[in-house]
């Protein structure tokens, strides 16, 4: 199935040189220009890559018809730009032409002064490549280190073969005002210019690029080694990006997957959190995982991409492990904390009791009618923790509104309040113990909510 | 379909013409070829095509024919004018019969001769688009603008060669066939000065983003600013779509970002957002509301009070490069401030502007305290905030 489709982009995909202007011309003499080096710039926030086509060519004195065409693949005509890398030669690029009646082909006019032999770099994006981290983090038998190494799987939908190619990949939200699916499937590379408003129009021709990039066939990275020693990745910033180049070229074609490790870190060491939180799990407390992604964890100074994390907990020396859980990473900076959710503990829990009730400071209107009141509650916070480990336990809670106050706290120096709605307390509670905290929590009710302000 | 704009002179009887539209009748016509072809672009669509001809008049009235098929234009905007001596002929009339596709001047000539004429016309289908690209130097201080108009031809007409021009001063001659699309680079005068910056704005942006499951980063990009010491009057910049590149420290161009750029006249600035940083997080946490002077009524109702509010707002950078961040926030109604941990400016009574810089990997932490003043409870609550007037 996917042959056929290669062989066709290898005949379409060519530069050709045209001895006359090509209006309408049905025999061209050309000269084919085989390319020197592709370098791919694949995007992670969105469906864009940056294609850099280095070529060679031959100018004639005068006018020089440059024509390139691509059929099968998704190009959006609209970023194609011819660049001459020596600016010095005598050379021009005076108009850019997209032919009438001719889809997916686009003629650069270049002016030469003199004859010369030029590299020109055909730069271009194109949609359905993409590239994909994963993690796999393997806990201690103690749970204060893990084992972290981050892969990345890149797939090609593009409908192009990308062979040899330098490949870099770039991390960051990147913003844009179109996608570049439509951009190339679009009948006129800039839209015509009476029926660009046309909706329906536009949302054809959405659903015409799904439909292909949904059939076509998926195209991954061939690895050029197949053991399992992790390929040198070069990482480097440019403004609010990070690009990680792969040591080597690497074909973008269809062909068997093999993942390319992009980081490993030994020993990261990592705490093992409990945070209960009925705003965000109910009832449940949920295991967590904190580690800190810089160079004293072994993790470097670069940020690292989001992407799905699965942890597994090593339980023997020899190799035994259980799987721990599954969770996906936002962007996690460089120097920052992160937190991975593994699930509920049941081993672990935080059960709420109220152990005193009581209305307090009743307030009454002119005609007796009570206006207000507060609720008073003592509350009993127990933690209990079998999960064979010390458990630091996070407990966040929220206030229905902000007429409250708290008092009478048992573990004040764990007490922290968040905003005017959220309190917490951390406790560390041992292996096999329960434990208590206790506060008082007053609720301000009706007109005691402006009385305790008048 | 045969499509074709012709003017030419029609030897015919005039009155069969001009008394008896819906019969046939037989013509004859000179076909003037035009000698040169303007298209006029302006901001706004469509294009203008001026043609230039040479039309052989006798002295006295003469009919002067203008057809088109396969093109779409407004009949009442085509327009013909004598190029040189206004008096040396007049258009008396224009008819339009039934068809459509054509229209017939009745001119009025001093003297028999070669008269130059313009022939303007507006065709659906002929305009233009402007994009940049703009290549920034890898400390993101310099931008390089380059400029292209787009120039898309589906009037159903083809210009052999035409004269576009942009404006005044930009003019360049072009083959354009129907159905075509060409790209021409064209100069920008002076290329504007920019900065870069992040934007938080608390209208739009979520306020505990690291408590959140998918935070889309803050806004970054580049502040332009057009030079105002231009001398060029004409010097601005036409509202297009820019797409940003990067090169970075090993000299490799990486695409940034993409934006519209609108009209850009001298000393104008303007953020063009190219991306997103998550590397630059602001935390927004309301820490107090205390109510104040409440007013009752003699029932004990609540009518009027006051509110001391506290935020707390959390600036952070993770990245290892200082960053200058504009945080936007807004205090609506009535209100003064008690106690401000931040400069700002005020854009306008309610939307504060604060401008931070913070070196790399800095956390700063600043609370605002503030009273808004005559909150009402119970009736008028709607001038609880300000409307626009």
């Amino acid at each position: 199935m996917i042959q056929p489709f290669r062989c066709l982009l290898f005949s379409s995909l060519v530069l050709i040189l045209m001895h006359s202007m090509p209006a309408q011309a049905r025999i061209d003499t050309a000269v084919l220009t085989p390319t020197r080096q592709i370098q791919a710039y694949i995007y992670h926030s969105a469906d864009l890559t940056l294609i850099k086509d280095t070529r060679t060519i031959h100018f004639a004195e005068g006018m020089n018809p440059v024509r390139f065409s691509w059929s099968g693949t998704r190009i959006d005509p609209t970023s194609l730009s011819f660049d001459i890398s020596d600016r010095s030669l005598p050379l021009e690029i005076t108009q850019t032409q997209f032919p009438a009646r001719e889809k997916n082909q686009v003629i650069w006019h270049i002016n030469a002064q003199a004859p010369c032999r030029a590299e020109v770099v055909i730069r271009y994006f194109t949609a359905g490549i993409s590239w994909q981290p994963h993690y796999t983090a393997i806990l201690s038998p103690d749970q204060t280190r893990m084992q972290w190494t981050g892969q990345v799987r890149i797939t090609n939908r593009s409908g192009m073969d990308y062979p040899d190619a330098r490949v870099m990949l770039v991390a960051g939200e990147i913003h844009l005002l179109d996608r570049i699916v439509d951009l190339a499937d679009q009948p006129f590379p800039y839209g015509r210019a009476d029926t660009e408003s046309s909706d329906s129009d536009r949302a054809g021709m959405i659903a015409r690029g799904k439909a292909i990039m949904e059939s076509a066939p998926a195209l991954v990275l061939q690895s050029d080694t197949t053991g399992s020693a992790p390929k040198n990745v070069h990482k480097a910033r440019a403004s609010d990006y990070v690009v990680y180049t792969l040591d080597r070229e690497k074909n973008l074609s269809d062909g068997g997957s093999d993942a390319l490790i992009f980081i490993r870190a030994p020993s990261v060491p990592v705490n093992t959190l409990y945070v209960s939180d009925t705003s965000r799990f109910k009832d449940a407390v949920i295991r967590m995982v904190t580690f800190t992604n810089d160079t004293a964890s072994g993790l470097g100074s670069f940020p690292l991409p989001g992407g799905i994390v699965r942890v597994f907990q090593a339980i023997n020396p020899s190799g035994g492990l259980v799987f721990a859980g599954t969770d996906t990473t936002k962007y996690i900076p460089a120097g920052s904390r992160h937190q991975l959710r593994l699930g509920p503990e049941p081993r672990v829990s935080v059960t709420p009791r109220v152990m005193g009730y009581a209305k307090t400071h009743l307030t009454f209107d002119k005609h007796k009618n009570l206006s207000g009141f507060d609720e008073v509650r003592t509350m009993a916070l127990e933690l209990a923790n079998f999960s064979g480990h010390p458990a630091r336990i996070d407990i966040f809670r929220t206030a229905p509104d902000s007429h409250f106050s708290i008092s009478g706290i048992s573990e004040q120096d764990n007490f922290e309040k968040i905003d005017q709605y959220r309190f917490t307390f951390s406790v560390t509670v041992p292996p096999g113990t329960r434990q208590t905290i206790h506060y008082t929590l007053t609720t301000h009710q009706g007109d005691r909510k402006w009385q305790s302000a008048s | 379909m045969a499509v074709r704009i012709l003017i030419f002179l029609v030897l015919v009887t005039a009155g069969t013409v001009l008394t008896d539209r819906s019969s046939a009748d037989t013509r004859l016509g000179i076909l003037p070829v035009p000698e040169a072809a303007h298209i006029r672009l302006s901001d706004q669509s469509p294009a203008l095509v001026q043609e230039y001809h040479h039309l052989s008049l006798g002295k006295g009235i003469t009919q002067v024919a203008f057809s088109w098929s396969g093109v779409r234009l407004d009949p009442d905007a085509v327009l013909l004018t004598p190029l040189e001596d206004p008096e040396s002929m007049r258009v008396l009339s224009t008819v339009f019969p039934p068809d459509s596709t054509h229209l017939i001047w009745e001119v009025d000539c001093q003297q028999t001769g070669v008269v130059p004429v313009i022939i303007s016309y507006l065709p659906a289908g002929l305009d233009s688009l402007v994009t940049y690209t703009a290549t920034l130097s890898a400390d993101e201080t310099d931008l390089d603008l380059d400029a292209r108009l787009v120039l898309r031809n589906f009037s159903g007409q083809t210009y052999s060669l035409a004269t576009v021009r942009l404006d005044t001063d930009t003019m360049f001659s072009t083959q354009i066939l129907d159905r075509e699309t060409r790209q021409i680079p064209f100069p920008v005068s002076q290329n504007p000065a920019v900065k870069k910056i992040f934007h938080w704005d608390g209208q739009i942006m979520p306020h505990d983003p690291e408590n959140q499951d998918a935070y889309p980063g803050v806004p970054f990009g580049y502040r332009l600013t057009f030079p105002a010491d231009n001398s060029d009057n004409t010097a601005d910049l036409r509202a297009g779509k820019v797409r940003i590149f990067l090169k970075d420290a090993q000299n490799r161009t990486l695409f940034a970002g993409e934006d519209t750029l609108p009209f850009l006249a001298k000393e104008d600035t303007f953020f063009l957002e190219t991306g997103r940083s998550r590397d630059i997080v602001i935390t927004k946490r309301r820490m107090n509301t205390d109510k104040t002077r409440i007013r009752r009524t003699d029932k004990g109702k609540i009518q009027v009070f006051d509110q001391v509010v506290s935020d707390r707002y959390i600036v952070k950078n993770t990245s290892d490069t200082p960053a200058e961040i504009r945080l936007i926030d807004r205090i609506s109604g009535e209100w003064e401030p008690v106690d401000m941990g931040h400069a700002y400016t005020l854009e306008d009574h309610e939307t504060l502007i604060f401008d931070i810089f913070l070196d790399a990997e800095e956390t700063r932490s600043f609370d605002l305290t503030y009273e808004m003043l005559n909150l009402f409870a119970d009736k008028f609550i709607q001038f609880n905030k300000v409307s626009q007037q």
